[in-house]
């Protein structure tokens, strides 16, 4: 909880710099709490609780942006980090910086938070010691599996975003999730495959999980996967998963989309608002308040996050902004503003980012590709992309030879790479099975040095001629 | 110098009043300039300060840990609270051999600590940004994002046993992402280097290699697949080694069989011409310590001497598992976190070494030098696989230079492809970050 007088006090600080020049100044005020139990086969490896409290400050001095952040929330404190934002802006304002305006937004007032039944801080250790050791148990009990690790964790993360415009939001999200690891020999060597379930929810989530079928499932994909081969490395008719469009969306075209790096000229989709950049059957969005996704009912600049389209029918249409970016290039501000706490300064990121469904089913999707790869992101372990060129990679898990519209062997997981503005044409199917899903309590995406929660999805997709790398 | 917000042996002292057997305290205490530019422009000048504290606690065999940001001994005391109590709802560790009995710092002083670099103002990287855009400009390019900082951190370790120990250490980050545009052709490249100390010439040299290479990233083109050899830079290697040799030698994976290299003690696993060191002694290497995060000496060893695994590295569980002694390897993401082996910088120490890229190139009939990818942390340290893409590499052909090419995806096994497949090096030693090492050739490699 954060104390109301520590709140009053950053009020005063923002009205204290403003006084000694500031023309703007925000606040974002954090109370972060985090649990996590682990086990490693058949040892409590951790069973730890943090907790972090703070204020960070931005100052723009004549359209030049200063940041400074205190864990001290006594009034001299706050008020010593307000003024050292502003000494930090008017530096760089002497230093040459030329001004970064913000773009109009409106004053809000208010609080938002996800709804939970039951607050993970309330349940006992005991019922969080058995969930993981659950996860590690079974799937280490499974043949052919030699190391396995569960894992849940809990978290809060109150903030309030205060301005000097007026504007005062309060966002609390309770979030919890678990996560199990299967590492196997077999044949082919040694192979790993995790799963993990995570909502902005309270631990009637990992209530409602069946642990023992999680854990089971992915011992049994890391058996199977230690006993297959890589694909040949090549270019392939590829189907994706759910989870793997996901993953495609926000490496391939989510961080290009992220307005900080088109103002600077640093993605490749810099001046192409309006061109087709994808088949038709392509429609992405950003969606801050997707129910099985990861809750963001505004940023961290206090601003409203709904629902931003991106792609429509192939054409890009929108892009991700904050206040700043959204002024650069004029454009509305999307709530994509965000930090990783409140010491960190404010980058565009996405929330959850996904592809909107059309008509296929798998079968027929499957049947579309012929012959070709069918990849899962069961052991995948995350992807990169080089926003500047275009270039993205990520890495899938369990996969499966198509040949003949059929799944015909198990293949071990492998990289898949290509570049934004091929890769959305060859869009070839869309399923109608949209997922999609948060780590919310484990992972996220790093930009900057600053990693946030975040989540993707979309239904079953087709893509041609994707590059796989392999044996 | 940066000095701890409070003393940490009063919280060993109260941990005793709390009913905990043994306690084991961390606080690491930093403070971070950062100076960023965009588009040509410095964008925003950022200050953090924080101290962070993370307390594990025993009761028996029980274990309980806690962790946060910290401004006063109140607030330790409540983590120090947290951890008793976490621990009192723990299971038993059967195995649980206690904490690091040996506590104490290595006879070794590198340089570590630079007073300048924790001293500059955002004056002074304001001005080197600007230079690097004036740089930029001449070159008829644009600096599209730059990022500069420096810091200065003290660790303060104690536990049951001993300490308190403490040491205090710099760092600077430099990092720029340049743009160049040519006919109806655009690049960019990203580059950058961490090191101990603020050095205008390691700035230098970076923002003119970025200059370079973004010139050849104009002209580079997409190619069919083949096979052959992989050429690293210094900078390419540490990736593809930390991704996939690092993980391998942690004791923890090996004791748990979650390795290759499990049961392959004393075994050749890399070609007999590779050598690689865990060296914590290097002078202003990145992670350059004179004792772990356990309280343990941190010690020189070559952990693959001549292609042969001589040690995994052990943090103090670990080492108790095996039968082991720590090799000083204990170290921790946050404070707070449970230690796992981890190397400090890694020194790679070929044999048979050529004296230029140039020379080691010649000896290559086709093949990739790679200078910038994305995703070689997606490699799988499990099975060996490599999986990395090319932002921009140099097809070679015949001993030659061809042409810039990009997209390519590199695939291969690490063991393999360092192993009997191995090429060579070539080229000075090079050292960024945490990791020296020459030009590295890698055989039997596909692209796709």
């Amino acid at each position: 909880m954060i104390d109301e007088s520590v709140v009053d006090e950053v009020l005063r600080s923002i009205r204290l710099v403003e006084g000694e020049g500031a023309e703007f100044v925000d606040a974002r005020l954090q109370f972060y709490r985090y649990e996590l139990v682990s086990f490693d086969s058949g040892r409590l490896k951790a069973h730890s609780y943090t907790q972090n409290v703070g204020v960070g400050f931005r100052a723009v001095y004549r359209g030049v942006h200063g940041y400074a952040s205190t864990s001290r929330l006594d009034g001299e404190s706050i008020r010593r980090a307000a003024k050292e934002a502003l000494a930090n802006a008017k530096a760089l304002y002497g230093a040459g910086a030329k001004p970064l305006p913000l773009a109009e937004a409106p004053v809000v007032r208010e609080r938002a938070a996800n709804s939970y039944i039951v607050d993970p801080f309330e349940v006992g250790d005991e019922e969080k010691i058995e969930v993981a050791k659950t996860l590690s148990d079974i799937a280490l009990g499974v043949e052919g599996v030699v190391s396995a690790t569960g894992h849940v964790a809990g978290q809060h993360d109150e903030r309030i975003i205060l301005n000097s415009e007026g504007s005062e939001v309060r966002v609390k999200v309770v979030s919890t999730g678990v996560l199990v690891t299967a590492y196997a020999k077999g044949s082919g060597g040694l192979e790993r495959v995790s799963e993990k379930s995570g909502r902005s929810a309270g631990w009637e989530h990992v209530r409602g999980l069946d642990l023992e079928e999680m854990a089971e499932h992915a011992a049994m994909l890391a058996v199977r996967a230690s006993n297959a081969t890589a694909p040949r490395a090549g270019r392939y008719n590829v189907v994706l998963d759910p989870e793997v469009v996901g993953l495609l969306v926000h490496e391939a075209l989510g961080h290009a989309s992220e307005a900080d790096l088109v103002a600077s000229g640093a993605s490749v989709l810099r001046g192409r608002l309006g061109e087709r950049i994808g088949s038709e059957l392509v429609s992405i969005v950003d969606d801050g308040l997707h129910p099985t996704g990861y809750y963001v009912p505004f940023d961290d600049e206090g601003v409203r996050k709904g629902k931003t389209e991106i792609v429509r029918e192939g054409i890009l249409v929108g892009l991700l902004a904050g206040r700043s970016e959204a002024a650069q290039l004029g454009i509305e501000p999307t709530g994509n503003s965000r930090v990783m706490n409140y010491k960190s300064p404010l980058l565009v990121r996405q929330t959850n980012y996904y592809m909107l469904p059309r008509d296929y089913t798998f079968e027929e999707i499957l049947e579309e590709a012929g012959d070709g790869i069918y990849v899962t992101a069961k052991g995948a372990g995350g992807g990169q992309v080089d926003p500047g060129t275009g270039t993205f990679t990520f890495n899938v898990g369990v996969s499966w030879e198509i040949r003949d519209g059929k799944l015909v062997r198990p293949l071990r997981g492998a990289n898949i790479a290509g570049q934004i503005l091929e890769v959305l044409k060859n869009v070839a199917a869309v399923g109608r099975d949209l997922r999609v899903t948060t780590g919310a309590v484990f992972g996220g995406c790093g930009k900057g040095g600053q990693l946030v929660r975040v989540g993707d999805g979309g239904p079953h997709v087709l893509v041609r001629n994707m590059s796989v790398g392999g044996r | 110098m940066l000095e701890a917000p409070f003393d940490v042996e009063k919280l060993l002292k109260r941990a005793e009043h709390l009913g905990a057997g043994e306690v084991e305290v961390e606080l690491i205490v930093s403070r971070r300039l950062q100076v960023e530019a965009r588009a040509d422009t410095l964008a925003r000048a950022v200050t953090q300060s924080t101290a962070l504290l993370g307390v594990r606690a025993t009761i028996g065999k029980r274990i309980g840990s806690a962790g946060g940001e910290v401004s006063s001994l109140e607030e330790a005391l409540q983590i120090l609270e947290a951890a008793v109590k976490n621990a009192k709802s723990s299971p038993e560790d059967p195995s649980w051999p206690g904490f690091n009995p040996k506590t104490g710092k290595a006879g070794a002083s590198p340089s570590m600590y630079h007073e300048e670099t924790a001293s500059a103002g955002p004056e002074r990287l304001s001005n080197i940004l600007t230079q690097v855009i004036g740089e930029a400009r001449k070159a008829g390019a644009s600096v599209a994002e730059a990022t500069i900082y420096v810091g200065e951190s003290l660790t303060v370790y104690a536990n049951s046993y001993g300490g308190p120990l403490m040491e205090a250490y710099t760092g600077a980050l430099f990092s720029l992402e340049v743009k160049k545009r040519r006919d109806q052709k655009e690049a960019t490249y990203y580059d950058g280097t961490y090191w101990g100390l603020l050095s205008t010439e390691r700035i230098e040299t970076v923002t003119g290699r970025a200059l370079k290479r973004v010139e050849d990233a104009l002209d580079a083109v997409r190619i069919e697949p083949f096979r052959g050899v992989l050429v690293l830079s210094p900078q390419e290697a540490s990736s593809f080694l930390d991704a996939l040799i690092v993980p391998a030698v942690s004791g923890e994976n090996i004791v748990r069989r979650r390795s290759p290299l499990t049961g392959r003690i004393g075994e050749k696993v890399l070609h007999e011409d590779i050598t690689l060191v865990d060296d914590p002694f290097h002078d202003w290497a990145a992670d350059t310590r004179l004792f772990d995060d356990e309280g343990h000496p941190t010690s020189r060893k070559a952990f693959i001497e001549s292609g042969v695994f001589k040690t995994p590295l052990y943090d103090h569980y670990s080492a108790h598992q095996a039968g082991k002694e720590s090799t000083g390897n204990g170290f921790r993401r946050r404070p707070w976190s449970t230690p796992s082996p981890a190397p400090t910088n890694v020194i790679v120490e070929p044999r048979n070494v050529k004296p230029s890229l140039d020379s080691l190139i010649s000896t290559i009939d086709k093949g990739l030098m790679l200078v910038s990818s994305i995703g070689a942390w997606l490699s799988n340290p499990v099975s060996g696989q490599i999986n990395a893409t090319t932002s921009l590499g140099y097809l070679i052909e015949k001993g030659s230079i061809v042409r810039p090419v990009k997209g390519l995806v590199i695939g291969g096994n690490i063991y393999k492809a360092l192993g009997e497949a191995y090429h060579g090096a070539g080229g000075k030693q090079e050292c960024d970050g945490s990791y020296c090492s020459p030009w590295l050739a890698l055989g039997e490699i596909s692209y796709a």
